[in-house]
């Protein structure tokens, strides 16, 4: 167990796991904005708004599914010293993250019950960039139209039609959130729909 | 009755506290589970292992208190059974500092030597656990009741890693006990053990020898026709 592991939580929690939420519930709140979190700094290759978004909703209840490459022996050791959080594959998970290509195929998470919807994973995708251009977004939260670049279409669309169940979905880039929840219609961009 | 516990009939003196030996005739009162402890457990084990019970309830909690970090040394979830007779030498420091009276190691500590340079992996914060029980070897897990915890993680720049889970609100306690935990593990462990843990050890056994004497002395003979003994 080495120390350079185990630091990097938040300084001081009540503050930092507080900020950190409000950022998450404004950007869940309003898909396509992008708002800034901090105050985790988790091993590589977690980013630092991944380890925080980790760290403010994780804990022993909520099991975590460490996709490809973000599943290290420094990220384990992290994840326990600080949240506890069992780690699990993705059929129990209430928590996934890693990188879009190794969370995929969608279908192995859980999506919820009719009767209890809110059991359904949280997916936290880690990407290279985040902007608010790409996907056109509509529904609640939204007023008149949003835009976020997502790393595809087709899965975000037959997600939406599961609705009320489904998965939702966190956007983590360096220190940035962005989040697309169940309730979000995804279409294509409008530039793309033009040409076809 | 399911989850009644039985009061045993012996003296203090035979009874056990934390994990060692218990004669065999109380046996259906050996099982004490603690949960709900793991968040952030020092290696993110899951902190269900087994204490054994004396009726005193802060004997419980002291027992949980240093049944949290028998999970220290595994790095993995224990079985309660197989937990009952393992004792790292961790365990057995982990045992003391978490035992020892407030302020008692600080003192002992900053008696021995100055207090290291170290930074903190987790400041010490308050929170509570419950404690769970079970009655006899087969009884339903029951809550025993909450018991409020102070935990801390430091490191020293040498890189060791130090932990502490006290009973009660007591974050300089914490402190000290991290530190010693700590330096237990680097090139001062022989003065910390000469300066803390043996004073501690003396002192406890000091105050369980005395207990133990109190009450063997209410103990009452009966005079009968037969004891049931021959």
């Amino acid at each position: 167990m080495h120390a350079q592991t185990l630091s990097g939580g938040f300084e001081t929690p009540p503050v930092d796991s507080a900020h950190a939420f409000r950022a998450v519930m404004e950007a869940m709140a309003r898909p396509g904005q992008i708002k800034d979190i901090s105050g985790a700094q988790p091993p590589a290759p977690l980013s630092a708004a991944a380890g925080s978004v980790l760290l403010t909703l994780c804990d022993t209840d909520t099991p975590i599914y460490l996709a490809g490459d973000a599943d290290t022996d420094d990220v384990r050791a992290w994840l326990a010293f600080h949240t506890g959080a069992p780690l699990t594959g993705p059929s129990q998970a209430m928590f996934a993250v890693g990188r879009w290509e190794a969370l995929v195929p969608l279908q192995g998470y859980q999506i919820g019950t009719s009767e209890y919807p809110d059991r359904s994973a949280t997916l936290i995708v880690e990407c290279t960039e985040l902007t608010t251009s790409g996907a056109n977004l509509s529904g609640p939260g939204i007023k008149s139209r949003a835009a976020l670049s997502l790393p595809e279409l087709d899965a975000f669309q037959s997600n939406r039609g599961l609705f009320p169940l489904g998965l939702d979905f966190i956007f983590t880039c360096g220190g940035q959130v962005a989040a697309l929840p169940r309730s979000t219609i995804v279409s294509a961009p409008e530039g793309a729909m033009e040409v076809s | 009755m399911p989850y009644c516990v039985s009061v045993d009939a012996k003296a203090l003196g035979q009874r056990s506290f934390g994990r060692e030996s218990v004669p065999r005739n109380i046996s259906a009162l050996r099982q004490v589970t603690s949960q709900g402890i793991c968040d952030g457990l020092p290696d993110g084990c899951f902190a269900r292992t087994v204490t054994q019970v004396s009726q005193i309830s802060s004997v419980v909690m002291e027992g949980i208190c240093y049944d949290m970090y028998s999970c220290i040394g595994y790095g993995k979830v224990v079985e309660m059974k197989d937990a009952f007779d393992e004792k790292t030498e961790r365990k057995t420091w982990m045992s003391l500092l978490s035992k020892a009276p407030a302020g008692r190691v600080a003192t002992l500590l900053d008696a021995a030597m100055a207090r290291p340079d170290f930074k903190w992996l987790r400041a010490p914060e308050i929170g509570s656990v419950m404690v769970q029980g079970r009655a006899g070897g087969t009884g339903a897990p029951f809550n025993i009741g909450e018991m409020t915890v102070t935990r801390c993680a430091l490191t020293l720049p040498g890189g060791e890693v130090g932990h502490a889970y006290i009973q009660g609100r007591r974050k300089a306690d914490a402190e000290a006990a991290a530190l010693v935990d700590a330096l237990m593990q680097g090139g001062a462990a022989g003065a910390v053990r000469t300066a803390v843990l043996e004073p501690l050890q003396a002192e406890q056994m000091i105050a369980k020898t005395a207990r133990a004497q109190k009450a063997a002395a209410t103990k009452v003979e009966f005079f009968t026709m037969a004891r049931g003994e021959d």
